[in-house]
């Protein structure tokens, strides 16, 4: 074990509550993790590069996955990011036969130049600016409610079934206005009115409080974009 | 699906998804607001799983590799160090060999003294066993326990009935070059000799016995009785008769003395007298509560007057 290990280990273990701390270890480490993706390019890696995103990416999902049981650290962040690597090599593979947008032509042009773009850029940089401004609403609003984006993600559901309760207790929050205006006014959930009312387990609610937070949040008045984002996909453009 | 980059981090990005699913995925140079398709999601981690599943894993590598290690040193340990088969060696003197399933000496034994001499200068140990009960019978023979052209007898007890054929045959065939006669049989036909146990005795170092004891030598296997009165015993000295109290004498007047202990043996000393000379004065005892030290003083005084007195 390397002589600062224990501070590694410490450094990690702190990392995993706190997204701050891991955006200060992964920083810390960058070398590290440009030395793991250098490895696998045989070369060493631009800003650019998904590689080294990649590799960043399996850092952070090592710092997540870590406990003291599987040895040393940075071994056991090395070995991720090599296999991270290999399986985004693998991906792209499939997907050789496709030719880039960004090869040159004989003409040194290329493909992408030659492509007519159907696109209005400046309406999407609106959109885009229209929806920054928009999460940036919905962050502080959700600071308010001691909820961060990070917390969001990890408190997501990932199962099909887990997804639908939440649903239907949004719905039920949408079609009743009286819970949401209880939920901005209390800032508290009110799971057991949204539990008896979706007829949905209140114990499932609870384990995603923080993802409802936000999804009820959007649900309110003011954030018309991302609603939209999200009712896209539901029939009937109802939540 | 398209997906919404909710927040920015160093190593990875907050999606939201068109089923209004947030999601970590590698931060490819995203920016907040935007709208991205195919990104590389992070993946779970199931850690708790894996970390159970490695544990397991541990246990049972570990469970194997100790399952392996014993049953192997257990085999070790029964070809090597296990009594599988014994061989008495019978002439003279008594030798029993243990041997391993190789037919390897484990240790020697044996009761006699002739036998436990050869034991202490011979190490048999991991010697085949032919080549030891040669040894055993060299030794035997130059230390004049038996002499040449004698019989001896080995009994052979074995749980496997080819290993006790093979013996008998090894050593049938190997000790008679020694210019002895062996006789191979099972163990069951082996009966101690019924002298060996005298022998012992025989050659135990006797203890020294005192001289009154010589005499009675004969008589010690016999059921201790009690001993009778014998007549040079000198008679015990007979106790001294009691002297009868004299008239002038004045006996001894104990101390009275307050604790009630010994209040009574005082009054027993003053009773007897009374029942066997009527013409004794017993002397009332002086007042020891009024004058605690003076009832001593006719103690001395009669060690003076009568130094015969017992």
């Amino acid at each position: 074990m390397e002589p600062n290990a224990h501070q590694i280990i410490s450094q990690v273990y702190e990392a995993k509550k706190d997204a701050k701390a891991a955006d200060k270890l992964i920083s810390d480490y960058m070398p590290f993790i440009r030395a793991e993706t250098a490895k696998f390019l045989k070369r060493p890696p631009d800003k650019s590069d998904d590689e080294l995103s990649i590799a960043m990416l399996a850092f952070y999902e090592a710092i997540q996955g870590y406990s003291k049981l599987r040895g040393s650290f940075l071994k056991f962040a090395a070995l991720h990011i090599k296999n991270r690597l290999i399986d985004n090599y693998r991906k792209e593979k499939r997907n050789k036969i496709q030719i880039s947008l960004d090869t040159p032509d004989e003409d040194k042009t290329s493909l992408i130049d030659t492509i007519r773009d159907e696109r209005d850029v400046y309406e999407e940089k609106e959109i885009r600016q229209a929806t920054r401004q928009e999460i940036e609403e919905l962050s502080a609003q959700m600071n308010e409610f001691g909820v961060s984006m990070n917390d969001v993600a990890d408190n997501s559901p990932r199962q099909r079934r887990t997804l639908e309760i939440c649903k239907k207790a949004i719905s039920y929050a949408r079609n009743n206005p009286e819970i949401l205006d209880d939920f901005l006014r209390t800032k508290r959930v009110p799971l057991a009115k949204l539990a008896e009312g979706a007829d949905v387990e209140r114990k499932s609610l609870e384990r995603h409080r923080r993802y409802l937070v936000a999804v009820l949040l959007i649900c309110t008045n003011g954030y018309e974009i991302m609603r939209g984002h999200i009712m896209q996909v539901l029939k009937g453009g109802e939540l | 699906m398209k997906y919404v980059v909710m927040e920015c981090h160093t190593a990875y990005a907050v999606l939201m998804d068109e089923d209004s699913r947030f999601v970590k995925a590698a931060n490819l140079n995203y920016e907040v607001g935007q709208t991205v398709e195919n990104p590389m999601l992070m993946e779970s981690f199931k850690q708790t799983k894996t970390a159970k599943l490695i544990t397991i894993k541990r246990i049972i590598a570990a469970a194997a590799c100790l399952a392996i290690l014993s049953s192997s040193g257990y085999i070790y340990y029964r070809m090597n160090f296990k009594t599988y088969s014994t061989v008495l060696i019978s002439s003279e003197s008594d030798i029993r060999m243990a041997l391993n399933k190789k037919g390897e000496v484990l240790y020697l034994e044996s009761n006699d003294l002739s036998g436990k001499k050869i034991i202490k200068t011979y190490d048999a140990k991991g010697k085949d066993k032919v080549t030891a009960a040669n040894d055993i019978l060299k030794k035997e023979l130059e230390d004049g326990v038996i002499s040449s052209g004698d019989t001896v007898e080995l009994y052979i007890k074995t749980d496997d009935s080819v290993n006790y054929d093979a013996y008998k045959s090894e050593f049938e065939k190997e000790i008679p070059r020694l210019n002895l006669n062996v006789k191979v049989h099972g163990m069951e036909d082996y009966k101690k000799p019924e002298n060996n146990t005298e022998k012992e005795q025989k050659e135990e170092p006797s203890k020294p016995v005192p001289p009154h004891e010589k005499e009675n030598e004969d008589k010690l296997p016999e059921k201790p009785v009690k001993p009778e009165l014998d007549e040079n015993i000198a008679n015990p000295p007979t106790p001294p008769k009691p002297v009868k109290p004299d008239e002038n004498v004045e006996l001894p007047q104990p101390p009275k003395v307050e604790s009630p202990i010994t209040e009574k043996p005082i009054e027993d000393i003053h009773k007897k007298p009374e029942l066997k000379n009527d013409n004794i004065q017993i002397p009332t005892p002086p007042n020891v509560t009024d004058k605690k030290y003076e009832a001593e003083k006719p103690h001395t005084q009669l060690h003076q007057k009568n130094p015969t007195l017992p």
